[in-house]
């Protein structure tokens, strides 16, 4: 096979065994790479009912067919797969940067971890040599401080390093991993997978070709996407970056303020990306093989946080800020710099502090469980020493909130949940679904959690292109056209920022598949691929008893509180009716039953007959 | 005569280096007259990268509202436009 490297690597960490194993390219096409590929791995790999913090639970590093090659957005992509100690259900995330070529050029299409090791190590896999070696001098270190270290221990610079901080070791269920200092595999608890097996870091050195099928088209066909990049569709994320997004959103009364109390936030031009920009943002780099250039790093050049240093962009810069009612961008690039240090989801802890302020605003938590902190809303100090309670586990409300704002609910009692904005246990992102509501259902079913990435259902809203205060019949194909989309685009791991230089989408997609690995793709088949994809991550979380209708669910104040905000958007709210509505729509689209559970008849459609067991049976044994 | 206030957000405000605009329309004008105006007050680089006069929408990765309700939801560019109407031109949000 061109472009991938025919060898998937299983490694016990238990035994300290390592071996390889054939990739098929059957599989390799039906599944693309990525978190296609990762989610065949998972659940061949993995039995029902195993908790994710359990040694056999997998965790899956994946890179995609074109990693490691020049193609840009799409050469520099790795993906992790496990179950998630979040949700109970499947997991994954991808991270851009220098990590997932070196890994392909080590010679691994996956690496599989399974088991625990004895006590702290890493991986060092440098070609065809697999080494765990003793990581106890990095226990509690940051990512970074670990990425240095070991390529000070081993002697060599161009090593890279995926690591977990002190969340990931403390198991904090949001906790991340990180690579290229700033980069995280952030979402679904990637981080507390990895420290459950001991495992604090993997550090990689490949020095092998990673050869395209058809060199001259290859070229030719990434010069064009080059070009495309320089124009129109990249120019946001070249210029002031995703933080632009945070006036556009207030301006349409869809920015989550106080954890999702209001949805206009009167701070919004003090964290705005114009603001940002003009004050902040130091430099802008990019990753590996690509001209885009999008990572907007930010320092603090004076005031209490003086020299925190971060790169921001706008999900955690809204969950650390508006969401907290935080105006001040210091604090917020500090707190930021906190959950890169720690190793943990910006978008989780910020939503997670918010909670925190909307429990203690609303008397629901007690003084005495604090730690300490007055956790008003818009109290900057409180932020930080929480991200820093969170990070590390310390305190009783520390302890809590590492749980995630699911478990945390369930722990504070007396009305609690109510508070909680989470889906499936995953934390929301920062748009106010009330008034964004073919999102809501997009959301709703991701089956990751609460995600704007699962399918971008968002962009219909904010386009104009529909109704954006009502769930009608329709939404459920633009919600899985979005999703089956999405799954391609994250099993060939493009960057989604360059998703817009793909003109003509799908077609422009088989051709930069067929190219590099020279198997034969139409846009059918691509599309087919990530209907099988989604249906495939469905029927794992039907395996694990939380992939039917009752999980796809919204949190209590998007379906119960109005929009307060005076203005175009005041007192939009889900209602149940409308909901219901979109489900059943989105189901029949699917082809799944009522309860959202995928037909047999479907599975069989999709090749993914061999799992029929699992509907069969009704999920978990 | 009617008058409208204008806001530009993020890259349109750099573009054009100001944050807002008021402007007076003759009594039946739609949105499409008022993105003309602007169209012709700031020349070239506004034609080139959010609106060409004559056009049937703003360009790509651009959106505009008309008292907080996106024009897609409204008549587009043929939108009327009423005295003391407020409309925002701004980017597309996009996530990542």
């Amino acid at each position: 096979m061109f472009a991938y490297t025919g060898k998937i690597l299983r490694i016990n960490l238990s035994t300290g065994k390592a071996e390889t194993e054939p990739l098929k390219e059957k599989m390799a096409k039906q599944y693309i790479g990525g978190i296609g590929l990762g989610f065949r791995l998972l659940m061949d790999n993995s039995k029902p009912g195993t908790d994710p913090f359990d040694p056999d639970n997998p965790l899956i590093f994946v890179t995609g067919p074109l990693s490691g090659t020049m193609g840009p957005t799409a050469g520099n992509g790795y993906a992790v797969v496990s179950k998630s100690p979040a949700t109970g259900g499947v997991a994954e995330s991808k991270a851009h940067g220098f990590f997932g070529p070196e890994l392909k050029r080590a010679g691994y299409d996956a690496v599989i971890f399974t088991g625990k090791a004895e006590k702290l190590v890493y991986a060092w896999i440098d070609d065809d040599s697999v080494q765990l070696l003793d990581a106890q001098h990095l226990k509690g270190k940051s990512p970074y401080e670990t990425d240095v270290a070991i390529r000070e221990d081993l002697g060599d610079h161009y090593i890279r390093v995926s690591a977990i901080g002190e969340a990931g070791e403390k198991l904090v269920r949001f906790a991340s991993i990180i690579n290229d200092e700033f980069r995280a595999i952030g979402r679904t608890g990637m981080g507390a997978v990895m420290g459950s097996k001991n495992l604090k870091a993997v550090a990689v050195r490949g020095t092998n070709d990673v050869n395209v099928a058809d060199l001259d088209g290859f070229k030719e066909f990434i010069k064009m996407i080059h070009e495309r990049m320089k124009g129109p569709a990249t120019r946001k994320y070249r210029t002031l970056g995703t933080p632009e997004n945070v006036l556009v959103l207030n301006a349409l009364a869809a920015l989550p303020t106080r954890n999702f109390t209001q949805a206009t936030f009167e701070g919004a031009e003090k964290v705005s990306g114009e603001y940002l920009n003009e004050r902040y943002v130091a430099k802008i780099i990019g990753c590996a093989t690509c001209a885009m250039r999008c990572d907007h790093v930010a320092v603090v050049p004076e005031g209490p946080y003086k020299g925190s240093t971060s790169r921001m962009e706008f999900e955690c810069l809204w969950a650390l800020g508006p969401n907290c009612g935080v105006d001040r961008l210091d604090a917020i690039i500090e707190a930021m710099r906190l959950c890169n240090h720690y190793g943990i989801d910006g978008i989780s802890t910020g939503v997670t502090v918010g909670f925190a302020m909307d429990l203690y605003e609303n008397r629901i938590l007690p003084k005495g469980k604090t730690d300490g902190l007055n956790l008003r809303f818009g109290n900057h100090e409180a932020l930080i020493e929480l991200v820093k309670k969170i990070g590390a586990r310390n305190g009783w409300l520390g302890d809590a909130l590492a749980e995630g704002t699911k478990r945390a609910a369930e722990k504070i009692g007396k009305g609690a949940e109510q508070y909680a904005c989470h889906i499936k246990g995953l934390e929301l992102p920062g748009y106010d679904l009330r008034g964004l509501k073919t999102a809501a259902l997009g959301f709703s079913v991701s089956y990751r959690g609460a995600c704007h990435l699962r399918s971008g259902a968002y962009s219909p809203d904010v386009k104009g292109k529909v109704n954006r205060f009502a769930i009608e019949k329709g939404r459920g194909k633009i919600v899985k056209d979005g999703e089956d989309l999405y799954d391609v685009i994250d099993s060939l791991i493009l960057c989604k920022f360059s998703r817009g230089t793909y003109y003509d989408g799908l077609e422009d997609m088989a051709k930069y598949y067929t190219l590099a690995t020279g198997i034969e793709m139409t846009p059918d088949e691509l599309i087919r691929a990530g209907e099988r994809i989604n249906n495939l991550a469905r029927l794992f979380n039907v395996r694990e008893g939380v992939g039917t209708r009752e999980f796809d669910s919204l949190p209590p104040k998007i379906m119960n509180v109005p929009i307060p905000d005076e203005g175009v958007a005041k007192g939009s709210v889900v209602n149940k009716e409308e909901f219901e509505l979109g489900l059943d729509d989105y189901y029949a689209v699917r082809g799944w039953t009522r309860e959202g559970i995928p037909t047999v008849e479907k599975l069989k459609e999709l090749d993914l007959g061999r799992d029929a067991h699992i509907v069969r049976k009704g999920g978990k044994k | 005569m009617k008058k409208v206030r204008v806001q530009y957000l993020g890259l349109i405000k750099n573009l054009i280096g100001k944050r807002e605009d008021s402007f007076e329309l003759e009594d039946d004008a739609s949105l499409s007259e008022l993105l003309n105006r602007i169209a012709g007050v700031y020349g070239e680089p506004f034609q080139k990268e959010v609106y060409e006069p004559g056009q049937k929408d703003v360009k790509m990765g651009f959106v505009a509202t008309v008292n907080g309700v996106l024009i897609g939801q409204l008549r587009g560019v043929d939108t009327q436009l009423n005295n003391g109407d407020n409309i925002i031109l701004m980017s597309l949000m996009t996530g990542g």
